[in-house]
């Protein structure tokens, strides 16, 4: 039987207007999440997920399941936006990170105790080696399984857990130094 | 047991976004649950850092628009599957059906309108006519050049009434007027008797006198063309930019990052059409 998923992924690639809108509504703040984490820029953050969404409105018609889950077929435009956004701005190591993540709901102090601990969790994500932030990247802030984020690199699961693994003890090693 | 432990953390980690404690990890890897915590409190931590990532919804919105707009021009374009050079003659043909009925007056009547007005389709119509019945590409360039101004007044006259459900539209039409023009150009520069001339003539045979003399002169025609086209382009470049400029200025809040977009846009196909034809190879 077919998943409610691969459904309207089938009638997107048809043409139907609806069912991508279905998938925008589904994959949106995920694919913005990822880019964020990824740059720590929302203005970049922004334009990269405007460009990944326009770009797979104009390859959906060529989309076939069998080659690639569309999730990881979804994240891995995103994938090489970023990559090729880095690749011309040579901005790999001279990122500018946006200080002021929304935090939504709460009270105003834990609110401001939440946007504090963001913004620290941000300064040491960026200092990950660029594979390890990848992961966390789509693990944590696409919520990517860890088949559909190997998949959206090209790698294989173990090579995602233990870059997992690495990048988690790595940034409680930065915590713990920071204390 | 390093990989072992890489396991156990995966685990744990998709039990939490399911939903478990961190606690429920623990108690179920009670072996290595002193090595474990410390991770999971740091990787609930990242999942709760992240979630907070949020784009805005104005942001969101305009996304929204703009591919709707797009699904909106591939279901036009799936509409229409006649070839574009047909389709361009059907429609001039029936346009000039339409301006003998409706008189000259209406067409003239029609250079100002807007998208939604009764007159726009006219416009349009009478913009395909004057595409179909030149069969000068650097004339066509330049009709190109005078359309896509046309599309930047629309968006700066739709702007003023506090419209942006057509900016992007209308932005996207003016893109390919520019990218038309460089086309305009490629072909003038491809079929000029140089430009053939070494896919006819055979290597060994140098080409008669009166050949180099009259490739010279086109040489000189397509030279001047581009830089014609160069100036035209660069001058529409400055005018439209300020317009939508000034239009961006006095716009509403709401309105802005949609025509921020157009200007992005425009810019870049300015640029990239003046770059092309500048360093179009010399015959």
């Amino acid at each position: 039987m077919m998943s409610i998923e691969k459904e309207v992924v089938t009638q997107a690639v048809k043409g139907d207007g609806k069912a991508f809108a279905q998938l925008y509504e589904e994959h949106f703040d995920k694919i913005y999440r990822y880019i964020y984490l990824r740059l720590g820029n929302r203005t970049e953050a922004e334009d990269l997920t405007q460009e990944v969404f326009v770009k797979a409105l104009e390859a959906i018609g060529s989309y076939k399941w069998r080659d690639l889950p569309f999730t990881s077929w979804l994240f891995r435009i995103a994938h090489n936006q970023v990559i090729d956004y880095l690749r011309k701005e040579s901005k790999q190591e001279k990122q500018c990170w946006d200080d002021n993540i929304r935090i939504n709901g709460s009270s105003p102090e834990a609110i401001a105790e939440r946007e504090l601990e963001a913004e620290e969790l941000n300064e040491n994500i960026k200092k990950l080696s660029p594979a390890q932030r990848e992961v966390i990247s789509l693990r944590f802030g696409a919520e990517l399984s860890i088949a559909e984020a190997a998949k959206t690199l090209g790698k294989s699961t173990g090579t995602v857990k233990a870059l997992q693994y690495n990048a988690v003890v790595a940034l409680r090693k930065m915590m713990v130094d920071e204390e | 047991m390093a990989e072992n432990v890489q396991n156990i953390l995966n685990n744990c980690i998709e039990r939490i976004f399911k939903g478990e404690t961190i606690e429920d990890c623990l108690k179920a890897y009670p072996k290595q649950a002193h090595e474990l915590e410390p991770l999971l409190r740091i990787s609930s931590a990242v999942m709760q850092s992240s979630s907070a990532i949020q784009p805005t919804s104005e942001f969101k919105d305009r996304v929204r628009s703009q591919l709707q707009e797009m699904l909106y021009v591939k279901a036009e374009q799936k509409r229409a599957k006649v070839p574009i050079w047909h389709r361009r003659w059907a429609v001039a043909l029936a346009s000039i059906l339409i301006i003998f009925i409706a008189g000259i007056g209406t067409v003239a009547a029609s250079v100002n309108a807007l998208p939604g007005q009764t007159l726009y389709p006219v416009k349009l119509a009478s913009e395909e006519i004057r595409l179909g019945l030149t069969f000068s590409d650097v004339e066509e360039a330049k009709l190109h050049i005078q359309f896509a101004e046309r599309r930047t007044a629309e968006i700066v006259g739709i702007a003023s009434q506090g419209r942006d459900d057509k900016v992007f539209l209308l932005a996207e039409q003016a893109d390919s007027h520019i990218s038309e023009v460089e086309k305009s150009i490629e072909i003038e520069l491809e079929t000029t008797p140089q430009a053939m001339a070494p896919k006819l003539a055979s290597p060994s045979q140098p080409p008669a006198p009166f050949m180099s003399e009259r490739a010279e002169s086109y040489e000189e025609t397509a030279k001047d063309d581009r830089s014609e086209m160069v100036i035209m382009l660069s001058h529409s470049r400055t005018i439209n930019l300020d317009k939508l400029q000034a239009a961006l200025d006095k716009a509403p809040k709401e309105l802005k990052p949609s025509l921020e977009q157009a200007i992005k846009n425009l810019t870049r196909n300015y640029d990239e059409a003046i770059s092309i034809i500048e360093g179009s190879p010399s015959l």
